[in-house]
């Protein structure tokens, strides 16, 4: 049923009929080539997609894995500033502990090698010497170690190994803590 | 699993629908053979043959056709190129009574939305369901334009069928 001044569907038939009739030229491709590519192409195969359209992970993998790398940095970044301003982390060990008294000259206990703030082990440490530790007045070392412990020194030297193993302990702990994260 | 498409297949498709898809690319690009070319290539190294095979050749070569037409940078040399490539889409044939060039203009002369529609219908054997998921439209709209294409190329080839008075011609 048509309209008026609509085609009839059989005029529309036979259009489609006479332009059916019409021969597209070619196909200009080679076939000899066209098989020696379609070879070579079939070596490396792909897994299906619909052509045109690429699979919905892949359009979301780079900006996902950019994103999880930039956030990484950025908690990097803020971890690194955080332990650059947390206390104790920073070597300023003498002001936790500053003097009350003078400054005695250091006593030679043994020649075993100054204490460093790297070590992980809490356990007991021997009497060391007296490292020079930062924030101090160091020219005490310059004098003589031989001169005989003067009253009074053996407490100031216990106080000095036990402030000095207890940062050693918190240092420990935080570097433990930080790569157990 | 459906196993790869083999070289017999490649060949025999080639040889049935190679000129109609090289017809349909040649609605974008000016290079048809390199398109389909690439999508036969393209099929062979898929691992599984596609479930439809020919509908997918057709919307690798359309895409492939597209993609050529927007790196060229040429859509308003292609049309002039094509009206002087005009006789060259269709063999002359004794068994229409078209004129081929003159059908090829009139293809021209259609928006690209009808033209890939008819092309694909006539040439292609797409239904029209293939034709709509090939475009990216609904079944309602790829049947709208393929006869509204039809009703203007009826006009432009000037077979007005069609009688206003005829009184068997009712609505």
């Amino acid at each position: 049923m048509a309209c008026e001044g609509q085609p009839h569907p059989d005029e529309l038939k036979e259009l489609e009929r006479e332009l059916r009739a019409l021969v597209p030229r070619g196909p200009r491709v080679e076939m000899a080539r066209m098989m020696y590519l379609a070879g070579q192409a079939s070596m490396s195969p792909v897994p299906p997609v619909a052509p045109g359209v690429a699979p919905k992970m892949m359009g979301w993998f780079w900006p996902l894995s950019t994103g999880a790398m930039t956030l990484v940095a950025l908690w990097l970044g803020a971890l690194l500033v955080v332990l650059q301003t947390r206390p104790g982390l920073v070597n300023n060990a003498g002001h936790s502990d500053p003097p009350h008294h003078a400054p005695h000259p250091p006593v030679v206990v043994d020649v075993a090698p100054p204490l460093r703030v790297t070590q992980p082990t809490v356990a007991a440490a021997p009497p060391r010497a007296v490292a020079p530790v930062d924030g101090e007045d160091q020219t005490a070392l310059s004098e003589t170690s031989s001169s005989s412990p003067k009253p009074g020194t053996y407490g100031t030297l216990t106080r000095r190994l036990m402030n000095e193993q207890r940062r050693s302990t918190q240092r420990a702990t935080m570097w433990s803590e930080l790569f157990s994260q | 699993m459906i196993p790869p498409v083999g070289p017999e297949v490649l060949e025999s498709l080639l040889e049935a629908h190679g000129a109609a898809l090289e017809l349909f690319a040649a609605q974008w690009s000016d290079t048809p053979d390199d398109c389909v070319q690439e999508a036969f290539i393209e099929l062979a190294r898929q691992a599984q043959s596609p479930d439809r095979i020919l509908a997918w050749l057709y919307r690798v070569v359309r895409n492939r056709a597209i993609s050529h037409a927007r790196s060229a940078g040429r859509r308003r040399k292609y049309e002039a190129a094509a009206a002087s490539q005009m006789a060259l889409w269709f063999e002359p044939s004794a068994g229409s009574s078209l004129d081929a060039k003159a059908a090829t203009a009139a293809l021209l002369e259609l928006s690209p939305q009808h033209r890939e529609v008819i092309v694909a219908r006539i040439w292609g054997a797409l239904s029209f369901e293939q034709i709509a998921e090939l475009v990216g439209s609904s079944v309602s709209t790829a049947h709208r334009r393929y006869f509204e294409g039809l009703a203007h190329l009826r006009e432009r080839l000037g077979l007005s069928w069609l009688v206003k008075d005829n009184p068997t011609r009712t609505s």
